[in-house]
């Protein structure tokens, strides 16, 4: 894999526009319920611009959940708030999250089966290419060019995420490790201003996952783009996190630094076992207090007391 | 008064028959999630062999042997040969395979049986008219009606009492697990589609013996279809449920409103329940997701 | 890791450039065309007016395979509307003719009531997937069914033989075959360019997505219920059209023409040819209508003696259904799947294998 350089990313990735102080994506007290699981129990934390933000837990903790309130594919079990640039965004459609500049990937690429992982990769530029079906009938010269275009810029990228060989080769047959890069390369063409990253290595061997971690940390450092990202291999996150945040049952558990985290004894004891907690929720109650007041810091500005 | 009478026992005659079709239809998609569009000609067949066979001098017990066994092993077979196959790919060509067979059913059917029309004639039924209020109805439709519905208790009790039938439930219900607390479940499907073609086999006899037997029982075997919607396409209860329903309807239709106007009224029924209730009055909602 | 601002190199090379090459660029779709005008050209001066009819027949149900094609093979939306739209397309026209409006004022007609149906039908389809929506393209069937009888009742006259409206080009000295054959094949020359036009680039590949993830695209930025309504509404509109022009051509519209079985065998087309494949509809529905035309000569062939129309009218069931079938389970591609892996056997034999090479390398970038 090719990370070398990747200082032309920038041309590709959106500059956010400058925003008040404040967090670029905030989240306050987010709830989802279904049925009679309550999969987000109440999760604050603030996101900065260019953070780059590892969600861990166990598994069941809500982490996927998470990200699909912010991408707003949960319409009606969702309760909360959710803010981008100081703008509310909870019900917002996917569509609108998409256009607003979020990019995401998913434990389980959907992957359009049948066609090549260059126009899989397309799909990812969808809003950018902008032009309608008319277009495609009559417009033809207009379609080329944006078409020429994407396509450029589908190349480059897929020459950073190490699949340039796979161009033309059909995604069906690929192996999952390989797809799930596809789905990462689908979501990095649009150039988003937030990246969510569902468990972007699982499934992948050692040597893929620190091909991730790679790819990671240099679109870290070439472009402004912010990173939520789901993640159960904790060198990955060392690697590239900046900031980690622990979920349990659906709340934070904790949150800090990487090392300030995954070195804690709460996520220690909470990765181990946390029966307890789950007793406590499923009882209806909330589970007692277990955030440590890392260093003596609140977790973040503005949060109210330590009920949660 | 008469018009109420005649078309409440036409109306049970036609809800036991789409009980029972409507019992195969929900045994047939809780075992592979297929909904069966051949199910007409699954009726019409044995129909068919059960008229032709006893017009041509055979004993009716004979006949009626006949196409069950024939019913039985084009279900087995539909499913070995073909479903087996298809179950990983979605639901659409599951579907479509049914298309196909409808298409051969359609087409050995032409070439194999000689005539277009037939009447069956099974011995034991009263002949004859009853009085009910005062209004005179057909003995034979009375004994279809309670018979069908019957049977279609029966399979019902089967289905929850016995044995196979918690099995065959089991696997409709989740083929995984199911597999994994011991049972065969490709055998289960199979037997579950082999039990629809011979409940299909039953509704058609039925019905044909009562009316007569063309291709006009393909409608009726479609027309069940707005039943199990309405009971909910993966229960068993609610085949019943639906199916006295729409007879109903569809006999009160054709009394007061008029012969072309029960499929409208049977199928804007179907509509209005896919865009309101998909589930159905009893169906689980993750029939809706698949 | 050193830091340059330049793009890394491409790992694919440009090929050379020449005759090879250029003839690549044009897509297939036009090829297409051309073998169809050739083909057009050869039937409507050899084939006997019987054939001629059969092979306007054939590009008629073309119309209605690309149709559904789109919305089914690449959109993935299930529908058994074919009959209903085809029927309402043929009422409207001949509403519009015993009007006393001319010609090809009842297409357009046809074609915009067909689309103001399709739209009727389209939006409360948009929550329903899979085996709902079939069912509601099913119930829509009947509905339509219902409307032309209630139409066709309404002229007694006419309520037992349908509706008569003179067929176009029936003063012409051949009978007007040949007239149809060139006036079809331009419609579905175009059709066929338009189709292959809008199911690829960001369109197609938004349908696709729509076909196999529905609930995930949205975060790509796919308006789902847009694309799906506009698909089911052209697709409605093109089928009306169809209807129309069928009107036309056989002169004699009456509902028990347009089954359910028919239907059916648009689906039959589509699968028979490969699902999401322009060339597979076109082959799908001329395998579909000619094989009923096929098997008497087959018969004959295998017997000496002449054939019963109604027994090779079963035959042709009996194959539609083992075709089907057979294709479902073991080569879901349909035709052109079983095409596409045989030109792969092939390009792999040696001395085509460099050539095909160096010909792709130079078309690709």
């Amino acid at each position: 894999m090719d990370t070398t350089s990747a200082d032309w990313l920038a041309e590709i990735f959106d500059a956010p526009p400058p925003s008040p102080d404040g967090p670029l994506l905030s989240l306050r007290d987010l709830r989802a319920q279904f049925g009679g699981v309550r999969a987000l129990a109440g999760v604050t934390f603030d996101v900065r611009a260019h953070d780059v933000v590892a969600v861990v837990g166990p598994n069941g903790a809500g982490k996927s959940t998470l990200l699909n309130a912010v991408s707003g594919l949960l319409h009606d079990n969702l309760e909360g708030q959710i803010h981008f640039q100081g703008r509310p965004v909870l019900g917002l459609s996917p569509t609108r999250v998409a256009a607003l500049g979020f990019g995401r990937s998913f434990q389980d690429p959907p992957l359009v089966d049948g066609e090549t992982v260059l126009e899989n990769v397309l799909l990812g530029a969808h809003l950018r290419l902008g032009y309608r079906m008319a277009d495609q009938l009559w417009r033809r010269g207009l379609v080329k060019r944006r078409e020429a275009e994407a396509r450029e810029r589908a190349l480059s990228i897929l020459d950073f995420t190490g699949l340039g060989g796979l161009t033309h080769a059909k995604v069906g047959g690929l192996p999952y490790g390989t797809r799930k890069l596809i789905d990462i390369a689908r979501a990095l063409i649009s150039g988003p201003r937030v990246l969510l990253l569902d468990e972007p290595t699982s499934g992948l061997d050692p040597d893929e996952q620190r091909a991730v971690g790679r790819l990671l940390a240099e679109l870290h450092r070439a472009t402004p783009v912010t990173v939520l990202i789901v993640e159960h291999h904790m060198d990955v996150v060392r690697t590239v996190a900046t900031r980690v945040v622990g979920l349990q049952s659906g709340a934070v558990l904790v949150a800090g630094t990487p090392d300030e985290v995954l070195d804690s004894a709460a996520f220690r004891t909470a990765l181990v076992g946390g029966h307890r907690d789950d007793d406590a929720l499923a009882a209806g109650t909330p589970p007692p207090v277990e955030q440590e007041l890392i260093g003596g810091r609140r977790l973040s500005p503005g949060r109210k007391g330590d009920s949660r | 008064m008469t018009r109420l009478i005649v078309s409440l026992v036409a109306g049970m005659t036609l809800g036991g028959t789409f009980a029972l079709i409507g019992l195969g239809l929900v045994l047939a998609f809780r075992a592979t999630h297929t909904f069966n569009f051949a199910h007409g000609q699954l009726m019409l067949l044995p129909a068919f062999i059960v008229g032709w066979l006893q017009l041509d001098g055979h004993r009716t017990w004979v006949a009626l042997l006949i196409a069950v066994v024939v019913s039985l092993v084009v279900g087995a077979l539909f499913y070995w040969l073909v479903l087996r196959r298809t179950t990983g790919q979605g639901v659409m060509m599951g579907i479509i395979a049914t298309f196909g067979l409808a298409f051969v059913l359609d087409g050995v059917m032409g070439i194999v049986i000689p005539a277009n029309q037939y009447d069956i004639d099974l011995p034991g039924i009263p002949q004859g008219t009853v009085g009910i209020v005062g209004v005179r109805v057909s003995a034979e439709s009375l004994t279809f009606a309670g018979g069908t519905f019957a049977l279609a208790l029966v399979v019902i009790a089967i289905l929850r009492f016995t044995h196979i039938g918690i099995r065959v439930r089991a696997g409709g219900q989740n083929a995984l697990l199911a597999s994994q607390g011991g049972i065969n479940v490709r055998r289960v499907h199979m037997g579950s589609w082999a039990v629809a073609a011979l409940l299909a086999a039953i509704a058609g006899i039925s019905y044909g013996s009562v009316t007569t037997v063309n291709a006009s029982l393909v409608g009726l075997g479609l027309a069940a279809v707005p039943a199990i919607i309405l009971g909910g396409m993966d229960s068993i209860e609610g085949a019943v449920v639906g199916g006295v329903a729409i007879g109903l309807v569809q006999a009160f239709t054709q009394t007061y409103l008029g012969g072309q106007y029960t499929d409208v009224v049977s199928y804007g029924i179907l509509l209005l329940v896919l865009l309101v209730l998909p589930q159905g009055l009893f169906g689980t909602r993750n029939v809706v997701r698949a | 890791m050193t830091s340059t601002s330049t793009r890394p190199t491409r790992t694919t090379t440009p090929g050379p450039a020449g005759a090879l090459p250029a003839l690549g660029r044009i897509r297939p779709a036009w090829w297409g065309v051309a073998v169809l005008a050739l083909v057009t050209l050869v039937v409507t001066n050899t084939a006997s007016s019987y054939n001629v009819f059969v092979y306007d027949s054939i590009l008629l149900a073309v119309m209605g395979a690309v149709a559904l094609q789109v919305l089914q093979g690449t959109t993935g939306q299930f529908s058994v509307g074919n009959a209903a739209f085809l029927l309402i397309g043929a009422f409207s026209a001949v509403f519009v003719q015993r009007e006393g409006l001319p010609f090809p004022v009842d297409l357009v007609v046809a074609t915009v009531v067909a689309g103001i149906a399709g739209l009727i039908v389209g939006i409360p389809a948009l929550r329903l997937r899979g085996l709902f929506l079939v069912l509601a393209t099913f119930a829509a069937h009947f509905i339509a069914t219902f409307l032309g009888n209630l139409y066709q009742g309404h002229h007694p006259e006419y309520a037992a033989t349908g509706f008569f409206i003179p067929v176009l080009f029936a003063d012409h000295p051949d009978g007007g075959g040949t007239a149809w054959s060139w006036l079809l094949f331009a419609i579905v020359a175009l059709l066929i360019l338009g189709a292959t036009r809008i199911v690829r680039e960001r369109s197609g590949r938004a349908l696709r997505m729509i076909r196999q993830h529905e609930h995930i695209a949205p975060t790509l930025g796919i308006k789902v219920g847009r694309y799906k309504l506009l698909i089911f509404t052209l697709s409605s509109m093109v089928i009306g059209f169809q209807g129309a022009l069928l009107a036309h051509l056989n002169g004699s519209v009456q509902v028990a023409n347009f089954t359910l079985i028919l239907a059916f065998q648009y689906v039959l087309m589509i699968v028979i040819g490969g699902l999401d494949s322009i060339p597979g509809a076109v082959i799908g529905a001329a395998v579909v209508i000619a094989l009923p035309i096929a098997v008497p000569h087959i018969l004959t062939g295998l017997h000496a003696d002449s054939v019963d129309p109604t027994l090779s009218a079963n035959f042709s069931l009996i194959i539609y259904g083992v075709a089907v079938i057979l294709f479902v389970t073991a080569s879901p591609d349909g035709i052109m799947g079983l095409l596409r892996a045989l030109g792969r056997r092939v390009v792999r034999l040696p001395g085509i294998r460099d050539a095909y090479a160096r010909a792709v390398a130079g078309t690709r970038g």
